[in-house]
């Protein structure tokens, strides 16, 4: 081995870091998104800097009353970013306390609603929460978000104030995961309920890429279908004439930021958006495909499954096994 | 959309292979790579008007020090190693293999080294081009890349004595 053969390597291994016209443009949105955050901190921090200098003014010049320091309330937020939203709103409750409220007004039906529940390790509790006074949730467990079908069915509309409300009921029972049993309210904790307002794409911060992605993990036991990307054409659309296999669970799973919709029989019955590098995944039992989308599905029929991802920077996978 | 400057768009395109293919050395990681090249060009970005002539040493000049400073403290996942672990014993080895030993040590030195080596020896800087680059002199340039071939074993010992394997 000798300099010569250091200088190939850097070489050859270099090549393997091919660019394409579609990475430009990727190249470029990623650029846009930074430069864009960038101007947003620093119009942030010149803000800040002008109150602080104001109310340091303020401070200088009126006289000081004799006060008690007020106690330091350490700050708390939801994050600000979160599955492909930016948070809008938020508010958080104290227990005893048992209820929070929003008041917002969203720009479209493009949002979510997250909740956080803080009462101890592998403790959770359970909410209610109204939208306009219609019920949106009674008695499920706390954490993560959610964005339904339809907005417009719990009254909101876009441009117009909407009122949100959770109540905490009780802490669930940890005994039974799978029951319903409602505990009585631990004495301390914290909640919280915010929204989020979806943003483009190119200016949702991902997070840094990991060097290894988690493996997407081998289909269930039994899985009659299993479509993948191909390799050459990760964000290619993929379509699968088969056989139904009746009852089922279809799971789309991804391990990086991406976007795979499913359509069965030209229906879409998945829309699945993915904006972290740990491994997702979402199920759909085919029971809800009637229910939801009214699509009454034999067993042996033949049916069309299309898959088309978007944006895809990992691995992705949808199966169909049997339930 | 913002608007990029008069320029920019068309030296991305023109010059961000050459400058994926530095960044994937250095980082050994398309993503990170690319992530890399993307905080360059925002970078350079709101620089633009004020680069005097080629921007692409400007922008290299950037993908070199934001991997030597901001990028050491988001990556938790690389742990360079002062001791090479020794290489396979006597019997001879297929050429490709001695290739991807030498990739695989290449990702294990530390990462200053490393970045000597790329700009020595993937982008054929001069030692005072790579100092001037890395803001420093051209004696620790010296002594790093000198230290970085050592422990490669491709110090002056092994090219004396080309096709000698040890």
């Amino acid at each position: 081995m000798n300099l010569t053969d250091l200088s190939e390597v850097l070489h050859e291994r270099a090549e393997l870091a091919d660019s394409s016209h579609e990475a430009h443009e990727a190249r470029m949105a990623g650029v846009r998104a930074r430069v864009s955050a960038t101007r947003r901190r620093r119009a942030v921090a010149g803000v800040a800097c002008v109150v602080l200098a104001l109310v340091g003014i303020v401070h200088a010049v009126l006289p000081r009353p004799e006060a008690l320091p007020e106690p330091a309330v350490p700050p708390r937020s939801l994050p600000e970013y979160q599955s492909g939203t930016r948070l809008l709103t938020q508010a958080w409750g104290d227990l005893p306390s048992t209820s929070v409220t929003v008041r917002f007004t969203p720009k479209s039906l493009n949002f979510w609603m997250f909740t956080q529940c803080d009462v101890g390790k592998d403790r959770n509790l359970a909410i209610a929460v109204t939208v306009n006074d219609r019920s949106f949730a009674d008695g499920n467990g706390c954490g993560g978000g959610i964005k339904p079908k339809d907005w417009s069915s719990l009254g909101v509309v876009p441009g117009q104030p909407t009122v949100m409300t959770m109540t905490v009921l009780g802490e669930l029972g940890r005994d039974e995961p799978t029951s319903s049993k409602v505990l009585p309210l631990p004495p301390s904790g914290s909640f919280a309920l915010g929204v989020g307002e979806q943003v483009p794409v190119s200016e949702y911060p991902l997070p840094p890429r990991p060097q290894t992605l988690q493996p997407i993990l081998p289909p269930g036991p039994g899985a009659t279908i299993e479509l993948k990307p191909d390799p050459s054409d990760p964000v290619a659309r993929k379509e699968l004439t088969v056989e139904w296999p009746g009852s089922n669970t279809m799971t789309v799973q991804m391990n990086a930021p991406g976007r795979v919709r499913v359509l069965v029989n030209d229906v879409e019955v998945v829309d699945f958006s993915h904006w972290s590098y740990a491994s997702g995944s979402t199920p759909v039992w085919s029971d809800h495909l009637k229910e939801t989308y009214g699509l009454d599905l034999s067993e042996g029929q033949t049916v069309k499954i299309t898959v088309i991802p978007e944006r895809i920077t990992g691995d992705w996978m949808v199966t169909l096994a049997p339930r | 959309m913002v608007r990029s400057p008069e320029g920019f768009e068309e030296f991305v395109a023109v010059a961000s292979p050459r400058l994926l293919r530095t960044a994937f050395l250095l980082t050994r990681d398309a993503g990170h790579a690319e992530d890399l090249v993307q905080t360059a060009l925002a970078r350079a970005w709101r620089a633009w008007h004020r680069i005097d002539g080629d921007p692409e040493p400007y922008v290299r000049r950037i993908i070199v020090t934001s991997h030597a400073t901001w990028w050491r403290r988001r990556w938790r996942g690389e742990e360079p190693t002062g001791e090479l672990p020794e290489r396979a014993g006597e019997s001879p080895q297929a050429a490709v293999d001695e290739r991807e030993w030498l990739w695989q040590a290449l990702g294990r030195l530390p990462r200053r080294q490393r970045t000597v080596l790329v700009l020595r020896f993937y982008e054929d800087l001069t030692e005072a081009q790579v100092a001037g680059l890395l803001g420093c002199s051209v004696g620790t340039v010296k002594s790093q890349a000198s230290k970085a071939l050592a422990k490669l074993r491709l110090d002056d010992t092994i090219i004396t004595f080309e096709g000698v394997r040890r």
